[in-house]
This record gives C-alpha cells, sequence and structure tokens, in this order.
C-alpha cells in the first residue's frame, strides 16, 4: 500500500512480505526500485537514487519501518 | 546487471485468476502462475475474488469488497522465481548479519557492555546477542529502543551503514603499506598514532568503518592531510616544513623518509606542547654560561633532574621520546618559544643529561629566529669535534656546564689520584666526583672518552658506573606532565600527546 507521497515518487509497503525489510519507491516516470530498510540498498530496479532522495527517505525512516513492523 | 533490475521483469502486462491461481504475463515475457492459497491470508476464502493489475502490483478484491489484498511484483516474483528467492534470502542474511554487526561495533564503540545494554532498553540479553549474531526475526520497535539506548536513532543507524557502504573500499592494510612508502613505521603507528584502546589485532586487517574514520582523525590532525589524501590513489606526502625549518645533520646512511616524517610529528607534539603550556611565564636567558651556570647553585652538582627544573624554569619545554629509529632530538623556536625533543632509548641519566645541555646550546645559540630548528637525525655524540662547528660548539658548552669549566683540571685530579694506573682509576673517579660535586657517571663518561683517544678502553667501567634509577625518561615525563595544561588542547590532541609519552 502507498504509505509516501512525495514529488517525484511514493513509497509503498505491502502486507505479508518476505525477509529483508523493504519498501517500493514507484516514480511516476514508471519505474520501481525495490529498496532494504532501513539501509536503502537497491534490491531490485533500474534507477540510481541521488542524495536528494535518501535524504528524504532517511527524513522519513521511523514512519517507514513503523509501517514495516504494522504490515509484517 | 541482474534481470530483476529490468524494468520488464518488474511490470506486469497482463494478470488474471484462472480457478484457485493467479497467472500472471511480466512484459519480459515470462508467463507464471501461483496458487491464491500461497498469497490470501488464512482466514479468507479462496474463491470469487475479484482481480485488478496494474504495472507493478495486483489487486484481489473479496466479493464483499471488504478485503483488499495489494501483491506487489516482488512477492510474485518470490513465489515464482527460484533466482530471485534466492538473491532476497541472501540479501536477507547479508543485511542481518550487517545490522548485527554494525550495533555491536556501536556499541563497543560506547564502550557499553551487552548486558548493560539490554538492561537499559528494557530487552533480555539473548535479544542483543540474537541480533548482533544476525538474527533476522528482530522487530523495528525493539532495534530503536536498543539504539535509544545508546542515545541514537534509526535515523543514525542507517547513516552509519550507508557511511560504511560507501568506505568499503577503505582498507587498514592499504592504509599501512602506504603510510610506510611516506615514512610512517607500522609499528611506530600502532603506538603512537592511534589510541590504545584500539586494538587492531581484533580486527584481522578488516577494522570496521567507524574505527577507520576515528584512525583517519588522528592522521589528518598530526599531518595535515585530507580524506582524499589519506584514502586516495596518490601517495602521502609529509609538509616539509619541520624538516625544511631544520638546521640539518643530514645522515649519511638513514632513510631520509623516516625522518622526514618523525620530524613532523615531533614538530606537531612540538606545537602542541606548547600550545597547552601557553600560560607558562617566560624568563630571560641566560647571557653567558657563568650566569647559566649559577642557575644550579654556586658549586651544586649539575643533575638530569635539576637541569630539567631550570629549564623549563626559563619557559623552555622538554619532552622525552623513547620510540626507536633515527632521530634523536630537536629544537624548535615555535612563535618565540623553546620546545626541546629529547629521544634516547638509554636509561643513563648522565646521557640523557647531556642530550639536553647539547639542545639547550642550540637554543640559546642557534634558534633566536622565530619558526628556527635544529633536527638531530644521527645519535648525538658527545665527543664529537669535527662534524659541524655547531654540535662541536654545543658539546662544548655542555662539558663546561658540567664540570663548571674545570674540565681538565677535574681530569689531572683523577689521573693523579689513581697514580695514573687504570686499575685504580673507578675508585679515584669515585672519589673526585664526590670532591667535586660532579656526577660519577658524568666523570666516567668522559674519562672513558678521554682514555679512548689513547687507544684505551675504559667504557665497561664508566658503563658501570652509570645512575639509572630512577629512569631518566621517567624523570622528564614528570616534568611535562606537571607543565602540560590539557584545558587549552581538544581530546584529540591530548590523547595524542598522551600517547607520545607514554612508553
Amino acid at each position: 500500500m502507498q504509505i509516501l507521497v512525495f514529488n517525484q515518487f511514493s513509497v509503498y509497503i505491502y502486507a505479508g512480505q518476505v525477509p529483508p525489510p523493504h519498501c517500493h519507491l514507484r516514480f511516476y516516470d514508471g519505474n520501481d526500485i525495490l529498496l532494504s530498510i532501513p539501509n536503502f540498498k537497491v534490491l531490485g530496479g533500474e534507477n540510481t537514487l541521488d542524495e536528494d532522495i535518501i535524504n528524504i527517505l532517511l527524513d522519513n525512516l521511523d514512519y517507514i519501518c513503523n509501517k514495516w513492523d504494522e504490515l509484517n | 546487471m541482474n534481470t530483476w533490475d529490468n524494468e520488464k521483469y518488474q511490470r506486469i502486462e497482463v494478470a488474471k485468476l484462472s480457478g484457485n491461481s493467479i497467472e500472471v504475463l511480466f512484459e519480459n515475457g515470462d508467463e507464471v502462475r501461483l496458487s491464491l492459497k500461497t498469497i490470501l491470508p488464512q482466514n479468507l476464502d479462496e474463491e470469487n475474488f475479484d482481480l485488478i493489475f496494474y504495472s507493478y502490483e495486483i489487486i484481489l478484491i473479496s466479493p464483499s469488497g471488504s478485503n483488499e489484498i495489494k501483491v506487489p511484483w516482488s512477492q510474485i516474483r518470490v513465489l515464482t522465481d527460484v533466482e530471485f528467492s534466492k538473491h532476497m534470502a541472501l540479501e536477507s542474511e547479508s543485511q542481518a548479519n550487517e545490522v548485527g554487526k554494525k550495533l555491536r561495533e556501536l556499541r563497543e564503540w560506547k564502550n557499553i557492555k551487552a548486558n548493560e545494554l539490554a538492561e537499559r532498553a528494557s530487552v533480555t540479553p539473548q535479544t542483543i546477542s540474537r541480533i548482533e549474531r544476525g538474527h533476522t526475526d528482530i522487530s523495528f520497535a525493539t532495534l530503536k529502543k536498543i539504539l535509544a539506548a545508546m542515545a541514537l536513532t534509526l535515523k543514525d543507524f542507517a547513516e552509519y551503514q550507508l557511511k560504511y557502504e560507501q568506505s568499503e573500499e577503505k582498507n587498514f592494510n592499504y592504509l599501512l603499506k602506504k603510510l610506510n612508502r611516506s615514512g610512517i613505521d607500522t609499528n611506530f603507528f600502532l603506538r603512537k598514532l592511534i589510541p590504545r584502546r584500539i586494538d587492531i589485532n581484533e580486527y584481522s586487517g578488516q577494522v570496521p568503518s567507524l574505527l577507520l574514520d576515528e584512525i583517519t582523525t588522528y592522521l589528518k590532525a598530526i599531518f595535515n592531510w585530507s580524506n582524499e589524501q589519506i584514502w586516495g590513489p596518490e601517495e602521502l606526502t609529509i609538509n616539509v616544513n619541520a624538516s625544511k625549518l631544520a638546521f640539518y645533520k643530514r645522515p649519511a646512511h638513514s632513510n631520509f623518509y623516516q625522518i622526514q616524517a618523525y620530524s613532523h610529528y615531533a614538530y606537531y607534539l612540538s606545537k602542541l606542547v606548547i600550545k597547552s603550556t601557553i600560560n607558562k611565564s617566560l624568563k630571560d636567558y641566560p647571557d653567558n654560561i657563568e650566569e647559566f651556570r649559577l642557575k644550579f647553585g654556586k658549586g651544586e652538582k649539575v643533575t638530569f633532574e635539576k637541569c630539567l627544573s631550570v629549564v623549563w624554569d626559563l619557559g623552555i619545554c622538554v619532552v622525552p621520546l623513547r620510540d626507536k629509529g633515527l632521530f634523536h632530538g630537536a629544537s624548535w623556536n615555535i612563535g618565540g618559544r623553546h620546545v626541546i625533543i629529547l629521544k634516547q632509548t638509554s636509561s643513563s641519566q648522565a646521557k640523557w643529561l647531556f642530550d639536553l645541555l647539547h639542545e639547550l646550546y642550540h637554543v640559546f645559540a642557534h634558534l633566536e629566529d622565530d619558526n628556527s630548528a635544529v633536527i638531530e637525525s644521527e645519535e648525538i655524540n658527545p665527543w664529537i669535534t669535527t662534524e659541524s662547528i655547531e654540535e662541536a660548539e654545543a658539546n662544548s658548552f655542555a662539558h663546561k656546564v658540567l664540570f663548571d669549566d674545570k674540565t681538565e683540571q677535574i681530569l689531572s685530579k683523577c689521573l693523579a689520584l689513581a697514580k695514573y694506573k687504570v686499575e685504580n682509576l673507578k675508585r679515584s673517579v669515585e672519589k673526585v666526583a664526590i670532591e667535586e660535586n660532579i656526577g660519577e657517571d658524568v666523570l666516567s663518561n668522559y674519562l672513558a672518552y678521554r682514555l679512548s683517544l689513547q687507544g684505551e678502553n675504559w667504557w665497561g667501567t664508566a658503563n658501570s658506573l652509570q645512575k639509572t634509577d630512577p629512569d631518566p625518561y621517567s624523570i622528564a615525563k614528570e616534568f611535562i606532565k606537571n607543565n602540560l595544561n590539557k584545558n587549552f588542547i581538544n581530546p584529540i590532541e591530548a590523547n595524542i600527546l598522551t600517547m607520545a609519552l607514554e612508553d
């Protein structure tokens, strides 16, 4: 489910997922990146994360982790 | 690039229900089929769901519309592609190990025992142990509590992990080799340039990033290098300021780079000592040798301890070092203040005393200009007369102070009392030393030197008369410790100074 919305992308976390903890970054241009939490390592996807995106994710890390705990 | 990095691997072209299964066609042409059972929660009936799909997910909607099960492409792939499933399992294991490792590093860095951390975080010690050993079933809520007990947040932790990944190319052995090439010996580096509490052997070459960062901080402070210089491909070069200023006796056979590196280190220490004795009052230096000798009291014995006291009292700092290597002492004028570095491996008070007086002469005679220096790259030889005028003058000054300008007179007295027989000399030295109030170690060294000019080797007896207790290095250390005020320097500088003065 979509848990966060930003200018360039949204963050999704789904229920009942296998580890490692992960989220999807879905860009409005059509790309999807699978990222581990909390270190945001790319597990799948073509896009390379720039520093701005990492910083946005870091600023919302608590919320993202809470959502993972809640749904998984 | 892995298959799963391609967007066509992820994007769903068509998805439909087929009995109790879902059939999915991905844009890369992969057709997969998975049972509803593997997706639906146990309490939901498998029948009569509707399915809609988007590029990256399918949504199963219960007949009443009250339940929506969203399934991302990654979950479909984990269930249908063994390779992707393996990839996720490996990543899971590796991430759990990383989290455990980093948590342990942070705990050790903060110097907290595992049991103590468990108590602080209100979790069991087993929980800490499980996380540190890389178990995967730990919630973020627990991790957060543990981090909070170390005054850290999840964000701090993530940033630390990210930083570590970026610095994976940093390698301790690479650094050692690079330092060696620049003239910094490994043994010296491990003993003096990194804090004692870091036991490198514990990490068998894989030094954690946080420790590497700390080590980098020390190197940056001492040698004024940047991160890029330390970890980049270019060779490290020693800033030549310390040695360029020197009034050099260039060694014939030694490793010039080592001397240059050690000179820089000694120069840095000297600056720290000046900084931490900034409140020390300065006195006018004596105008001549007689005036200087009077500072010991008329006819009083010149001992190493007394000499240190006189020198410190003039506002001249004396730093004792005991590292092995080719650098044997130095004197600097730093911003109008003088520092003498004594570096001796000997335990003879007489030898330390001689070196101190020798360097003191350089201070009085050769270091009037701001930022001037003398570096002794070879062992100070009290008997040298020909190598350089400055060295001969410094030796002559030391002898005059030690013998109160009566060197020949005292020598004659010794020889006469021994009836010019070598076997009687030891007793006569002991007697004359008392009568003239001179150290018998000082007198015997000089006598051995004079006898050596006649081809007589009397050094064995002279060595037996050396005073070694208390150890001169410890005496000099006490003086500097009593004079330093570490409030004037930062903790890194204070650590560097402490390590320098540890035997």
